[in-house]
């Protein structure tokens, strides 16, 4: 046995010290001093914080559209879900530039020989396919989502999102572990001191920089914070041409905005249409009635004109939509409390509106939960901004209710069962 | 990224430090570089993300029907290779290309040109593409966004050109 392994060792170590040399050749090619720990670690810093931004945010509209038992998302703030949506998707989007920065900036440490020192050294490379694989994953996924381009997605958007965020934001809390000591030393000035400063000369130049952000002489180009200001220049240009279609001043610079919260049908956007939803048929049939029963003591059905004739509410609300996107409307129409007590359903009811849309479709019904079926301003709204609801965005009837995202708020409802 | 072979590069770390130029990894060293130390913080991180990487995994292998696993992970791993294996060396190539051939004081706006533009460009793809356009939903991708990249492209090409402009002013006396 020790025989074969000292003749293993013997062929071997010569294919080891060669590819030792290798790398040590592949490594001097990266000249440039932005391939440096100190961008690295500060770019780390910045990605740590978007990625887990976008983590919790993202954690919370999940919940949100999907709310298990034991979550309800508040009915006030009526704009929470509008700022936890609008926070997932913007952090997500300037994370682009930061997240292919930082992978350039690394990327001589993907030659290393040998390419594992120790078993924590294996943990530490191998926790980064998930780490950087998961990063990209979601970001491209994230933008294929919101430009409503699903071909290169064949597997459910929403559940392959969430779990790819799990395992990113596992590969990041391990990265974090092993960078953690060196982060701090960058933060501290430490290993700033052993490098030299950001943006100060290579040790052996001197120091006389002619553009802002330039290298000194010796090495044109770009040097580290001039780097940082450019990649984060990126990210402020998407900000600012995407932002405007969730905040209302920003909406003139939203020229890279999938939506433009003012354009569609009653000056607000739609995401599926009544053809789409193929339900123009019933929506606009002279019989069309409303049925609200389940647990209550008079379950009864409503006409439209029954309905047009009960007391009506009106309503500033925000429809918010988990790709991003959200504008406020004056919706007007039937308040859901007192349609309620109108059928003697029992106090802290929970309700689930179906639409005329087939079952089978996704997010065709869905539950309201106890609170928010007792708020006055959750409506069965038969109006939009002073106008009959056009049938694209749930003519005859639709619910809308504060603080729920857009999938949640069903259109062309039929049926409301107390439960 | 490779100099230019008539720029060699002076720079040179000190012996025993670290050297910038080569990613930082450090070539002489008395104590562990603070990237290779792995104590208590760093085993408890393994252990909490590997618990997170596994209800991701659970996750997708749970969900057959919604998340089919084969597909997101070819996916996952094939954007790590197209990063490693395509992108990042294509950067290297053109941040190569501009230092090779652009006059000195053009490289700084060149690269943030660059830089910028490419952010803006991935981004907008899938928008200019139209790929999510609908027939029947006039208020889904409602721009037209290659005429709106041209634009957001335009400001950065202006303001890199004033860089460019102020960088060869200052550089006119060395020339002289």
């Amino acid at each position: 046995m020790a025989r074969l392994q000292n003749r293993l060792r013997r062929v071997t170590a010569p294919i080891g010290a060669r590819a030792e040399a290798e790398v040590s050749r592949i490594h001097r090619r990266f000249h440039s001093p932005l391939h440096s720990e100190w961008l690295a670690a500060v770019m780390g810093i910045v990605l740590g914080v978007s990625f887990s931004v976008c983590f919790l945010t993202g954690m919370v509209d999940y919940l949100a559209q999907h709310p298990p038992h034991w979550f309800h998302l508040p009915v006030h703030p009526i704009n929470l879900f509008r700022v936890t949506e609008g926070v997932h998707v913007l952090t997500g989007i300037a994370a682009i530039p930061l997240l292919l920065a930082k992978l350039w900036v690394v990327y001589p440490n993907f030659f290393t020989y040998p390419p594992v020192r120790s078993v924590a050294h294996a943990l530490e490379r191998l926790s980064l396919v998930p780490l950087v694989g998961g990063a990209l994953f979601e970001l491209a996924t994230g933008v294929a989502n919101i430009s409503y381009w699903y071909s290169p997605m064949p597997f459910n958007f929403t559940t392959a999102h969430l779990y790819v965020a799990w395992i990113t934001i596992g590969g990041l809390i391990v990265h974090i572990g092993a960078k953690l000591s060196l982060t701090r030393e960058v933060v501290s000035g430490r290993h700033a001191e052993a490098l030299g400063a950001p943006g100060a000369p290579l040790p052996g130049t001197e120091n006389s920089v002619s553009v802002p952000g330039a290298e000194p002489p010796g090495r044109p180009g770009l040097n580290r914070r001039g780097f940082l200001a450019a990649v984060g220049g990126g990210a402020g240009v998407l900000l600012l041409t995407v932002a405007g279609e969730t905040i209302a001043p920003l909406r003139d610079l939203a020229i890279l905005a999938p939506r433009n919260p003012t354009i569609g049908p009653q000056r607000l956007p739609v995401n599926k249409t009544a053809v789409g939803a193929r339900v123009i048929e019933q929506a606009l049939s002279a019989d069309y009635r409303l049925v609200v029963d389940g647990k209550c003591r008079h379950p009864r059905s409503f006409s439209l004109d029954e309905l047009r004739s009960l007391p009506q509410r009106g309503a500033g609300l925000p429809i918010e939509c988990v790709e991003g996107w959200s504008a406020a409307a004056t919706w007007r129409g039937v308040s859901l409390p007192f349609l309620l007590e109108m059928v003697g359903a029992p106090e802290g009811s929970q309700v689930m509106v179906e639409s005329i849309e087939s079952q089978s479709q996704l997010y065709s019904n869905s539950v309201v939960d106890s609170q928010h079926a007792a708020d006055r301003d959750t409506l069965l709204a038969l109006e939009l901004n002073g106008e009959v609801l056009d049938l694209d965005h749930g003519f005859p009837v639709r619910l809308i209710a504060p603080d729920r995202p857009g999938v949640l708020q069903t259109k062309w409802l039929r049926h409301v069962i107390v439960l | 990224m490779a100099p230019p072979r008539d720029r060699p590069v002076t720079a040179s770390p000190p012996e025993g430090t670290a050297s910038p130029l080569e990613g930082g990894n450090p070539t002489t060293e008395t104590a562990p570089p603070a990237d290779e130390r792995h104590g208590v913080v760093f085993w408890v991180a393994v252990v909490a993300g590997w618990t997170a990487i596994g209800i991701g995994l659970f996750g997708v292998f749970d969900h057959p029907g919604s998340a089919n696993a084969f597909k997101v992970f070819r996916l996952l791993i094939g954007l790590n290779i197209v990063n490693d294996a395509l992108v990042v060396p294509t950067l290297l190539l053109m941040a190569f290309l501009v230092r090779r051939w652009a006059p000195r004081w053009l490289i700084v706006p060149a690269e943030v040109w660059f830089i910028m533009s490419g952010a803006v460009a991935v981004y907008a793809y899938p928008l200019v593409g139209g790929f999510g356009k609908s027939k029947v939903n006039p208020s889904v991708l409602p721009h037209n966004y290659a005429h709106d990249l041209l634009i957001v492209i335009g400001c950065i090409t202006a303001f890199s050109a004033l860089l460019a402009l102020r960088s060869w002013r200052r550089a006119l006396p060395s020339r002289g």
